[in-house]
């Protein structure tokens, strides 16, 4: 049984349709790349899967539909990062990354020892314990990205929803972060990332799902979705493949004229 | 200190200070007079001074400052937005409008006339708040319904004035406008108790979800509150509450928006730790406000709502001003 699946998604605003009839299933131990142009639906989507939108068709968390799922319990199984993340007081970093906890505590409980080990680990995976008692509003582009991961790394879930986590960082951050979310995967959850940049998701990614339209246009390993003819048809851009180590690299090229 | 334990501590201190300024406001009078011992009065003078002036205003003065601190700190942290405070979803202004139109028409005797006219006032206003914002949960919608209502019935309350029947009517009504704790009874804390303590509740089983909201929407709800519950609930907490206080003493400025900043250097920024202090040390700003203000001998007894605002402005520009310096 997967552990996440989406039946028939569609997401519509008005009459226009963010996503179309979208089928998809994932199992742990993965990072699914969602990519695609802008307007494709990536966003849509993952919000999709991650019950915050209302869609037509069924999103399955482990075979059940997601709104008979209790709201804590959802919480504490899908972890979601949203693109731009805003934070709107200057908290203490470790604050900030304890709010990951919420789904697990009682009401007007402190933190546990449980909780207090989830965030020094999630801390720890993202480098950000140094940054433990900086205000959030002081931090750099880079170190901001890594705090806001690591508050949905200590949720400790099962399934990890980012979106955009490396837009606007530079590439040793990219890097950094593109390692961590794999090292999540293959400890064991799902990692679904919504990602711009071909040559990290193509070396990163276990898997490509490719949008275009709303629609799904591949699905796949990443040697088979980035093939010339679906960037094309997706991006109107040609690709370049060239190699190092043994592995294939996908460089976006020239456009094409829209047909 | 861990941050739990800081806020324990503050509430502690904040807890004795407002237990200090209660038994002042209760032994304080006017100019400065302490409440009379038996033996220079007739008991039951005493008695009437203590149990039917001095004991529902400082008892009025607790909940006023705790509802509109803890109001003003939930209402910070659900608009995400530190100017917020308590006036600003309409209920005031509808309960001011209320009680204006008590005055104005005389429409039913008894001294519960204008605190029941004003509660009528505050429910009208969230209830329109509700028709042009409630079903979404939605910052921008919330705030610009709430200056509407504030801004129609600012004008209905000037009509009411310019229409005023006497300069005496007007004057009453401005005055009452101004705020006061002053005779009030024991009928009016029992009027608005149970919607300070049950819209106070209401909000203090928000913390949760308010910090939640600090990372927005989409990330509350991933986390497992619903942005659209917990509006409702401060939103009606605040409404309830603010409503049959303002009915009951007139429109009080400025403690909503200045108690939690005065507490965020020593709580934290998590809506959570700030609402229990906050509704401390509201209590602790109007029950000292409200002594100052019985203090001066001679001349007419100030009015509480001036004198907040007096003191509350000049303040909140300084800590504007302080956390500038903070940011250059």
């Amino acid at each position: 049984m997967s552990l996440l699946r989406a039946r028939g998604v569609s997401v519509r605003f008005g009459d226009f349709a963010a996503v179309s009839g979208v089928d998809v299933a994932a199992g742990a131990g993965a990072l699914v790349g969602l990519i695609g142009p802008n307007g494709a639906g990536k966003t849509s989507l993952l919000r999709a899967l991650a019950g915050l939108v209302p869609c037509e068709g069924v999103v399955e968390l482990e075979g059940q539909p997601i709104d008979r799922i209790g709201r804590r319990r959802f919480a504490r199984t899908v972890s979601y990062l949203a693109q731009a993340q805003p934070v709107h007081w200057p908290f203490a970093v470790r604050d900030l990354i304890a709010l990951g906890r919420l789904p697990h505590r009682a009401p007007f409980q402190g933190l546990s020892a449980e909780d207090h080990r989830a965030v020094a680990e999630a801390m720890a995976a993202a480098a950000v314990t140094d940054l433990a008692e900086r205000a959030v509003d002081t931090l750099s582009g880079g170190e901001r990205a890594r705090v806001l991961l690591a508050r949905a790394l200590a949720v400790q879930a099962p399934i990890l929803l980012v979106d955009e986590p490396i837009a606007a960082l530079d590439p040793y951050h990219q890097i950094e972060i593109m390692e961590l979310l794999r090292g999540y995967a293959e400890a064991g959850a799902l990692v679904v990332a919504v990602l711009h940049d071909l040559m990290l998701a193509e070396r990163f990614c276990h898997r490509l799902l490719l949008l275009r339209q709303g629609k799904l246009l591949a699905d796949g390993a990443p040697g088979e979705v980035l093939v010339d003819e679906n960037v094309r048809a997706a991006y109107h851009v040609t690709v370049i493949h060239a190699g190092h180590e043994g592995r294939r690299i996908t460089v976006p090229w020239e456009r094409v004229e829209e047909p | 200190m861990t941050p739990v334990r800081r806020v324990g501590t503050v509430c502690a201190v904040l807890a004795v200070l407002v237990a200090a300024l209660f038994a002042l406001s209760v032994l304080v009078g006017r100019g400065g007079s302490w409440l009379p011992s038996a033996g220079t009065l007739n008991q039951g003078v005493a008695d009437i001074i203590l149990y039917q002036v001095r004991l529902p205003r400082a008892l009025l003065g607790l909940m006023t400052g705790a509802v509109l601190g803890l109001s003003g700190a939930a209402l910070q942290g659900l608009l995400r937005n530190p100017l917020a405070e308590p006036g600003l979803i309409g209920a005031s202004g509808g309960a001011a409008l209320g009680a204006v139109v008590v005055f104005y028409f005389g429409l039913f005797g008894g001294a519960m006339a204008v605190p029941a006219g004003g509660f009528v006032g505050a429910l009208l206003a969230l209830l329109v708040l509700y028709l042009m914002a409630g079903r979404s949960a939605d910052v921008m919608s919330l705030i610009l319904a709430g200056i509407a209502i504030n801004a129609f019935t600012g004008a209905l309350t000037s009509l009411a004035l310019n229409l005023a029947p006497s300069p005496w009517a007007a004057l009453e009504i401005v005055f009452w406008m101004l705020g006061s704790l002053a005779d009030r009874s024991m009928d009016h804390v029992a009027f608005a108790a149970p919607f300070a303590v049950g819209g106070g509740l209401l909000i203090l089983t928000a913390g949760r979800a308010l910090d939640a909201l600090s990372l927005g929407q989409d990330t509350a709800r991933s986390l497992g509150f619903s942005p659209r519950a917990t509006t409702i609930r401060v939103i009606l907490g605040t409404g309830l509450a603010v409503g049959a206080l303002v009915s009951v003493t007139g429109m009080i400025g400025f403690v909503g928006l200045v108690v939690p900043h005065l507490l965020r250097p020593w709580v934290g920024h998590h809506p959570s730790r700030l609402l229990l202090p906050s509704a401390l040390a509201g209590s602790a700003v109007v029950l000292a406000a409200d002594i100052l203000v019985r203090l001066p001998v001679r001349g007419p007894e100030l009015k509480l709502g001036v004198v907040t605002a007096l003191i509350g402005a000049p303040f909140f520009l300084h800590l504007i001003l302080k956390a500038r310096r903070g940011t250059a």
